[in-house]
């Protein structure tokens, strides 16, 4: 794969991807319910019919009859397929389909509306084809009209005047339909559907086929949240984005009209908008460089701001909709036909307000997308241009909904070429006439921009990160010619950002995860070569770290010689650190004969080999010579060690191994680490014997969390212990990750526990429900007087059962232990932030001058201390992330962590500013 | 989403010939199982490796994550031979991987993950004549993760043979050697449950321990992957 122009050097993929789907067909009646569909039937060609020749065949999982298609499964079937045939004609086409529509309207409408729902809000590339086919529809020639009821002329002209009512009003029937639906995914917060709808209206009225006045009653009453006290919420963000784009959409002809009304509009987003305040943005901004004195930062505008500018630009521009909306309803010739009146769309009533945030979990990060220009804005719009908006937002929308088929996902999205207007991107190839191209965009940097920036939303991305991966993926895969170059550019500019610009810190670690899996999957073949310069750069600095990160989880997906092979000669020179020295291999001290704890170590590992019991163990243990002062007395540090290391000795195999040792020696591990001390042991054993691999100490440390050997307080006061920012820019467990890869991997741990729990309690409590019901059914059957005694016993339970109070016990205890986790971490980092703040500025490990130090070098134009940046960064990223859980601790927080910062003046004054800053952002969200 | 696009996350048609449970109950544990079959895979690739990939679709925020991976080995050599399982806690990340997974490259392979109705004891051993996977007693093209002839040039093989020997090595002392993980099938670690156990409290597995010993003394299938 190459990432610069030219020819891929990709190694043979080819093979293996071959087959695919071409399914899809012959789905029968069923589909109305959503996520239904086949194991997709392949046939792996290189085998050429030896072996089983492929599965699917017969007595498959799935041997459902067929259910025959009816009329209205095709006639859906060809409205969804509109515009998929490569001959396809968008002003030709649609009006032959509507012919046949026409024919068999009276068996397969249902078809067809339903055809127009899924279309509409699952093909929002095609949308303009739609407004053809309606126009289509909704047009009604005397001759058409009798030739496809197929009549006599004559006859036909009778009836018509005889019954006006029986003239079918095809186009209507789909936009009452439609109006139908679209009031349901209001009311049922479906915010995807509303916008994708919405849009599809705005359409339709200058096509003529909807009234100005009642889309402008339809936007008006969505946009009557932002009246509401409160300003509305969740709702009016989703209000103002698909009122918007509907604006952008219809604004021309509705401004002809009612201009007052259109600035109106406008007037209330950009009140919206403007008013909205800065600190929760500044959470969320991709680029947090630490500023000096006098030195203004520049917000990053986040993608409401984008909007506002795309609607200025809209009104700028005289309300013209951007050049790359397809409007083919223009084209159409005017017939001589009379339409149908335009349709009068209703008012719809937004619904309230949620407040449980449990069950909103629909279209979560719907339209949310991060904001870094990765690319210059001759090759991607801006998105605070009107072209550039309404592009990506087109990307972003079809990102979300093709989420179920990666390689569906990645063709759609190499096709938008064709359904977006001519010329709208450069051609590739380009022309070889010599002309200039009307274009410099390209469509290949567009998708990967959006795929990327998506993938990067702060503080979470709407699906997760190896979705957007497996896509870019397959698109590489699909067409490595234009894809793998702007992949590289992308990573590149990503890299520049690193360091002085301030890119956020998880944003790197994203990246970096995304990028080694990325590249795992063509060869690892990376330009490492130009960044030999950055070598230059101090150990601890951002490149360096992402160079690193790369490498190390490259070498977690393969092995270490590989990944060493792919390196330029001066990346694996000695000291140069991109590359650990050593493969991931465990370090068993002793092992060497002149360790002073060699014969000991072997006798054990001896007796775990021989699968000695715990007791046999254990007495061994008590009696080893000087293991401790005295009978009775507790073990030596070093010893308590030594056994630990030699238990994960003999799980070091593979992971399997690893589950054995702890399932088998289980007590053994908890015998030996009965306090806190000594499980600070535990933790110092697995961070020896695993020094050279991060990723067998975090699953080591998972799993121990997980068995209930560690706690989470061990892990974090373990993290944030010895935590002495290096003299020098010598890197650390922050700069390069894997301390907080730790650290989140513990919250998690705590976040999904009580998330677990309170699953369980539903289903209880939906069982016990319906137990109750059924007592209740069943004593009513009987006549309700033959209670026996198991009955009354069951009936005077309280309003749980057993299991119920139980589950709300443990409950109780893991929020606890959670809120405990939370508020400890966040006053570990406000500790080594500021370590002057401490009580006992003794307890705070040699955390050198912290943020103070950062800023003292930074008057005199030093960028350093990165170490202490990163924790900065991981500060700032621990807050976003769990500020829905941090924000209801906020009294205890307050007093805890943030009590002693006093300073209001100089640098240390700044620097508690700093931190306390992205706690009130938080509070401010 | 679905009547666009098909959904990559069913699962395949294939099915079991060794397994005694019915179509309907299989269908229904597949409609909740949080195993994971994975086929295609190099002789050499790791549990760490499977580990590092997998986890990306784990969501540890909601109680998931690998509960286990057992690795497929020959029956007579007991060395890897090219198939694994790998169980989630959750139902969902299995599925994830279908969606994103399935289709794309572990060390350098193109591997296939399919849902798997839970693992038996016993099915963590090929089923060809020779021990290892049937498909590999059909294949006859060359392939490097799994002992073939190759076409790169001769120095990079003797190079990628040197290789390919020593992790050969690694993983006979995996899983082969004295002390290793296919030897008298016994050491497949259990996983522990999900994580809201208290600490030290350990009743409520050893139950469960003992329930699915039952079940599997009752339901002795294996699979060999096609």
């Amino acid at each position: 794969m190459s990432y610069h122009n030219g020819l891929p050097q990709s190694p043979g993929y080819g093979a293996g991807f071959g087959g695919g789907y071409g399914g899809g067909g012959g789905y029968g009646g069923g589909y109305g319910g959503g996520g239904r569909g086949r194991g997709t039937p392949r046939r792996d060609d290189r085998r050429g019919g030896r072996g089983r020749g492929g599965y699917g065949g017969g007595g498959g999982r799935d041997n459902r009859p067929p259910i025959p298609e009816n009329s209205n499964a095709r006639m859906r079937k060809m409205v969804i397929k509109l515009g998929d045939d490569d001959e396809f004609d968008p002003v030709e086409d649609p009006p032959r389909l509507a012919r046949v529509l026409r024919r068999g309207w009276r068996e397969g409408s249902q078809g067809v509306c339903e055809g127009f729902r899924i279309s509409v809000t699952q093909q929002p590339q095609k949308q303009g084809y739609y407004v053809v086919l309606l126009l289509s529809l909704s047009q009604r020639t005397e001759a058409s009209q009798a030739a496809e009821d197929n009549v006599d002329p004559q006859t036909g002209e009778k009836r018509k005047a005889d019954d006006e009512g029986d003239i079918i009003e095809y186009g209507r029937e789909v936009l009452e339909d439609l109006a139908r639906a679209f009031r349901g995914w209001v009311e049922s917060r479906e915010w995807q559907n509303v916008r994708l709808c919405l849009h599809f209206f705005s359409l339709l009225v200058p096509a003529g086929l909807v009234t100005s006045i009642s889309l402008l009653g339809v936007y008006k009453s969505m946009l009557a949240v932002l009246e509401e006290v409160g300003g509305g919420g969740d709702r009016a963000e989703r209000a103002v984005r698909a009122v918007g784009e509907g604006l952008i959409r219809s604004g021309k002809v509705l401004y002809e009209s009612f201009p007052e009304d259109v600035e109106g509009l406008i007037s209330s987003i950009e009140g919206y908008i403007i008013g909205r305040r800065d600190e929760p943005k500044t959470l969320v901004d991709p680029l947090a460089p630490v500023a000096a004195e006098g030195q203004a930062v520049v917000p990053t505008p986040d993608t409401l701001d984008n909007l506002l500018s795309a609607l200025h630009a809209l009104r700028a521009g005289n309300f013209e909709p951007p050049s790359s909306l397809a409007k083919y309803w223009e084209l159409v010739p005017p017939t001589d036909s009379t339409s149908s009146p335009p349709f009068e769309l209703a008012a719809v009533s937004m619904p309230p307000e949620m407040y449980a945030v449990d069950l909103d979990e629909l279209d979560v990060g719907e339209g949310q997308t991060g904001n870094i220009a990765l690319f210059a804005d001759e090759v991607v719009p801006a998105t605070e241009t009107l072209d550039g908006w309404f592009l990506r937002s087109l990307v972003l929308d079809m990102i979300n909904i093709y989420e179920v088929n990666r390689k569906e996902c990645a063709s759609l999205l190499l096709a938008l070429r064709i359904h977006l207007p001519k010329g709208t991107f450069k051609p590739t190839p380009p022309p070889t006439d010599g002309s200039e191209p009307a274009s410099t965009w390209s469509l290949e940097s567009l998708i990967i921009s959006t795929l990327l920036n998506a993938m990067l939303t702060l503080p979470r991305s709407a699906h997760k990160l190896i979705y957007y991966g497996s896509v870019i993926t397959e698109l590489c895969k699909l067409s490595p010619n234009t894809v793998a170059p702007p992949v590289g550019r992308a990573v590149r500019k990503i890299f520049s950002l690193l360091g002085g610009e301030g890119l956020d810190v998880e944003i790197a670690r994203r990246v970096a995860e995304w990028f080694s899996a990325h590249l795992s999957n063509f060869g690892f073949q990376w330009m490492w070569k130009e960044w030999i310069p950055e070598l230059e750069l101090p150990s601890s600095h951002p490149r360096r770290a992402f160079m690193r990160r790369v490498a190390e989880l490259e070498v977690r997906l393969a092995y270490h010689d590989r990944i060493l092979d792919t390196l330029p000669e001066p990346m694996i020179a000695e000291n140069a650190e991109v590359i650990s020295s050593e493969p991931p291999e465990p370090v068993w001290p002793y092992e060497k004969p002149d360790h002073p704890l060699h014969a000991e170590a072997k006798e054990v590992l001896q007796l775990f080999r021989q699968k000695a019991s715990f007791s046999e163990v254990k007495a061994h243990i008590e009696q080893l010579p000087n293991a401790s002062t005295g009978p009775g007395e507790p073990i030596f540090p070093a010893v308590r060690q030594m056994i630990v290391e030699t238990l994960l000795h003999l799980g070091s195999r593979s992971f399997s191994h690893f589950l054995n040792a702890t399932e088998r020696y289980i007590d053994i591990l908890r015998y030996l680490t009965p306090d806190y001390a000594s499980r600070q042991t535990l933790l110092q054993g697995i961070m020896s014997y695993w020094r050279y691999s991060s990723q067998q100490r975090l699953v080591t440390i998972d799993k121990y969390l997980q068995y209930g050997v560690l706690e989470g307080l061990d892990v974090l006061d373990f993290l944030f212990s010895d935590d002495g920012v290096a003299e020098g820019e010598e890197a650390d467990g922050w700069t390069d990750g894997w301390k907080w890869e730790i650290l989140r991997m513990t919250v998690e741990k705590h976040v999904g526990r009580v998330n677990a729990i309170k699953r369980r309690l539903r289903v209880i409590e939906r069982e016990d429900e319906a137990a109750r019901a059924r007592r209740a059914a069943e004593r009513l059957e009987s006549g309700g007087d033959v209670g026996t005694e198991e009955d009354l016993g069951e009936e005077v339970r309280p309003e749980g059962s057993k299991e119920f109070r139980d589950a709300q016990t443990s409950l109780d205890i893991q929020v606890t232990r959670l809120e405990k986790i939370l508020t400890t971490t966040i006053k570990h980092f406000v500790l080594t932030l500021l370590p002057w703040t401490a009580s006992d500025p003794a307890s705070v490990s040699s955390a050198g001058d912290g943020l103070k130090g950062v800023l003292t070098l930074l008057e005199s134009g030093e960028e350093a201390m990165w170490s202490v940046r990163a924790r900065f960064g991981w500060y700032r990223e621990f807050v976003r992330l769990w500020s829905a859980h941090l924000v209801p601790l906020a009294e205890v927080i307050e007093n805890t962590a943030f009590a002693s910062l006093t300073s209001d003046g100089g640098l240390e004054g700044k620097a508690e500013k700093m931190v306390r800053g992205v706690w009130d952002a938080a509070l401010s969200v | 989403m679905a009547q666009v696009v098909t959904c990559l996350d069913q699962p395949s048609s294939y099915r079991d010939n060794r397994s005694e449970i019915d179509r309907e109950t299989e269908r229904r544990l597949l409609a909740q199982s949080s195993t994971l079959y994975v086929g295609n895979l190099s002789f050499y690739t790791t549990e760490a490796q499977m580990y590092e990939l997998f986890s990306t679709c784990s969501r540890p925020e909601e109680g998931g994550g690998i509960k286990r991976i057992i690795m497929g080995l020959d029956r007579h050599q007991k060395t890897p031979c090219g198939f694994a399982f790998v169980e989630y806690f959750l139902h969902s990340e299995a599925v994830d991987c279908l969606r994103y997974i399935s289709g794309t490259k572990l060390d350098e392979r193109v591997i296939r993950c399919d849902l798997d109705p839970g693992y038996k004891e016993g099915r963590q051993f090929g089923r060809g004549k020779s021990g290892g996977q049937v498909r590999d007693e059909f294949r006859q093209e060359y392939d490097s993760g799994r002992g073939g002839w190759g076409h790169q040039r001769l120095e990079e093989e003797k190079r990628r043979q040197e290789q390919d020997r020593l992790r050969s090595q690694m993983q006979f002392d995996t899983y082969a050697a004295v002390g290793g993980l296919g030897m008298a099938g016994a050491d497949v670690p259990r996983g522990e449950g999900m994580g809201d156990r208290q600490k030290r409290d350990r009743s409520e597995e050893e139950d469960e321990d003992n329930e699915r010993r039952e079940d599997e003394k009752r339901l002795r299938g294996e699979r060999d992957d096609e």
